[in-house]
């Protein structure tokens, strides 16, 4: 075997390797686009774990609120990654109408997943609520109208929506592949038409 | 209409839409209050206007170009600042079409095709405004955090740097191809009469650049000083005296840097005794890596590829031509050069500014340039349909990187379809 050919397999196994070894995966963002809420403040997310199943303490997330853009954030760290055992949607503490269109999940700057808050919001997403009044989606409309009064108003996500989550994490494979293919086309068609 | 006038009235309204479309995007980002455009117009201007705040206002923005036009315009023609400002960034925006005009012009000259194409105009407007390609779904931006791309339309003093990173580009290639070969004839300039002059205008070019926004030439010296220095050893390893006759050229090369070297550093100087950008106890700083830049996207990777799409097709398609020739290789350190500061360098207090992305951006500006030589100049020994079909997937390609940039111009601009 000639240096040149071992030269190719070692750029061939780091090529490999840069794809297929796991760096860290991304942060899960869950968006709601709202088209009106009276107070927009105190949204938070909470979670439970493999490790602390109950909810409460320090395992929530703040929504970022984006009034310009009629958006609240949540920010999943990618340490939760396939670790998130239930979650909870907290409202804020007012009598008000939080009227939502849709709900992105997305990782790696891809959208995972869409839908619309008339279909993310019905039973087969969510398990209980508290504090909540009433959950409307007026026939021929996707925007959802969450009721909330009480001191304490959230809705338990079910395990079909905490998979979903869970499964959203990115590991940025496929932009490891695109760019790892990127890099081996240029260096074997470089070769390819020297030698021609 | 003859040819000529018909061709002449295509570069003519494509300059003019280039510079309309400059202006009303001050105009735009003068209502967003968190804008660069605010803050130059708003805060830097209005102190560098007063005598007694103008070493508060130089401190602020030592890199004045911009901001000397604009005050040129207020004072001298009594032009409202936000109006002024319009017109300084239509001056820009102008100046840089035409520089992209004079490049993609002289490329096609030089590999003996239509000069009075179209495409030429097309292209030019093209590369001042084209975007990453991006979609809803594929969102490679944290909601309202700015895109890394050549052409980033809010801020006004890294577009006025683009017209001379043109020239720069093309004064570097061509010095470089004189010294390298004593029969070479330049592609942009007439090289082959000397090149004092064309030392001269690279000197004066690289200084203007600095005076304008010096990121661009905080990546490009080091980039230009990394391949002479790699082409001084390989010449010293022949051991026949030519590198020691490669060291000759260097240093003139470098002389060429040493003004705009001198500003830069003036300009760090400003920053700190002046209490400009580090006046609140803020330096600059090495970050983890890639910190600064996962602060604008989650995946980082991606959205090297959605800049550049157009720059990495045609690499797959010109590798050759791409990588042997003098401006794909320039580019490429460049980006190597600019990627390493965005990935490793920050600014203490305000890491979120993002303000050694800067340098990254003009190099990918100048991958672009160098996809644009490769494939306009790079000539088929054979007529191949298939070879045809990939040129035309590249065109494309750059065509939809102009059209993300004229759907940002429309959302920009709030223009209802």
């Amino acid at each position: 075997m000639n240096k040149k050919k071992i030269l190719y397999a070692v750029i061939a196994i780091f090529l490999i390797a840069f794809c297929v070894i796991p760096f860290h995966s991304s942060n899960c963002i869950v968006r709601l686009h709202y088209s009106d809420i009276d107070e927009a403040d105190s949204f938070y997310l909470l979670y439970a774990t493999k490790e602390e199943a109950e909810f409460g303490g320090d395992k929530l997330i703040e929504g970022v609120v984006n009034p310009d853009r009629h958006v609240i954030e949540f920010i999943i760290p990618s340490e939760l990654s396939g670790d998130i055992t239930a979650l909870r949607l907290d409202f804020p503490v007012a009598d008000q109408a939080v009227s939502l269109d849709s709900v992105f999940v997305l990782a790696g700057s891809i959208v995972r997943k869409s839908y619309g808050a008339n279909v993310f919001f019905s039973p087969k997403y969510y398990s209980g609520t508290n504090g909540i009044d009433a959950i409307q989606t007026p026939q021929t409309e996707i925007e959802t109208y969450i009721l909330t009064s009480g001191t304490d108003p959230y809705i338990v996500l079910s395990d079909e929506a905490v998979k979903v989550i869970n499964r959203s994490f990115s590991s940025f494979f496929v932009t490891k592949l695109l760019i790892s293919l990127f890099i081996g086309g240029c260096i074997f068609l470089y070769h390819k038409e020297k030698r021609s | 209409m003859s040819v000529k006038k018909r061709d002449f009235a295509a570069a003519i309204i494509f300059g003019l839409l280039t510079a309309y479309l400059s202006y009303r995007i001050v105009e735009a980002e003068l209502s967003n209050m968190v804008s660069d455009y605010t803050g130059h117009v708003y805060v830097y201007l209005p102190l560098l206007l007063k005598k007694e705040t103008f070493t508060q206002g130089l401190g602020a923005a030592p890199y004045f170009l911009w901001h000397l036009i604009t005050i040129a315009g207020y004072k001298l023609f009594g032009i409202p600042l936000e109006y002024a400002a319009g017109y300084t960034n239509s001056l820009f925006g102008i100046f840089t079409y035409i520089t992209v005009y004079f490049f993609v012009y002289s490329l096609y000259k030089k590999s003996g095709r239509d000069v009075g194409s179209i495409m030429i105009p097309l292209i030019s407007f093209g590369m001042c405004i084209l975007q990453p390609i991006s979609a809803k779904w594929m969102n490679a931006w944290i909601l309202d955090a700015a895109p890394i791309t050549p052409n980033p339309l809010s801020n006004p003093t890294y577009l006025a740097t683009r017209g001379f990173a043109v020239l720069a580009f093309c004064l570097v290639l061509d010095i470089w191809g004189k010294q390298e070969s004593d029969d070479y004839k330049g592609i942009f300039f007439k090289v082959e009469n000397g090149l004092t002059r064309y030392y001269i205008a690279l000197s004066v070019v690289l200084l203007l650049s600095v005076l304008a926004k010096p990121t661009f030439v905080e990546m490009f010296i080091p980039a230009v000083g990394i391949m002479m220095l790699f082409k001084w050893a390989k010449e010293g390893s022949k051991k026949d005296g030519s590198g020691k006759k490669y060291f000759g050229i260097l240093l003139k090369t470098f002389l060429t840097a040493v003004p705009a070297i001198l500003i830069v550093f003036a300009q760090f100087l400003m920053y700190f005794i002046f209490g400009g950008s580090y006046g609140d106890g803020g330096s600059v700083v090495v970050t983890p890596f890639l910190k600064v830049w996962r602060m604008f996207t989650d995946n980082v990777g991606l959205s090297i590829i959605l800049a550049l799409l157009f720059v990495m097709f045609t690499m797959l398609i010109r590798t050759v031509t791409f990588i042997d020739s003098n401006a794909g290789r320039l580019a490429l350190t460049c980006f190597g050069v600019g990627f390493l500061q965005a990935a490793f360098l920050g600014e203490s207090t305000k890491l979120g500014h993002g303000d050694f992305m800067w340098p990254l951006m003009s190099a990918m500006f100048l991958l672009f340039l160098a996809a644009l030589t490769a494939l306009i100049l790079h000539k088929e020994k054979e007529d191949r349909p298939a070879k045809d079909a990939l040129t035309f997937t590249a065109w494309t390609i750059f065509a939809l990187h102009v059209f993300c940039g004229v759907l940002l111009i429309i959302e920009e601009l709030s223009i209802k379809l």
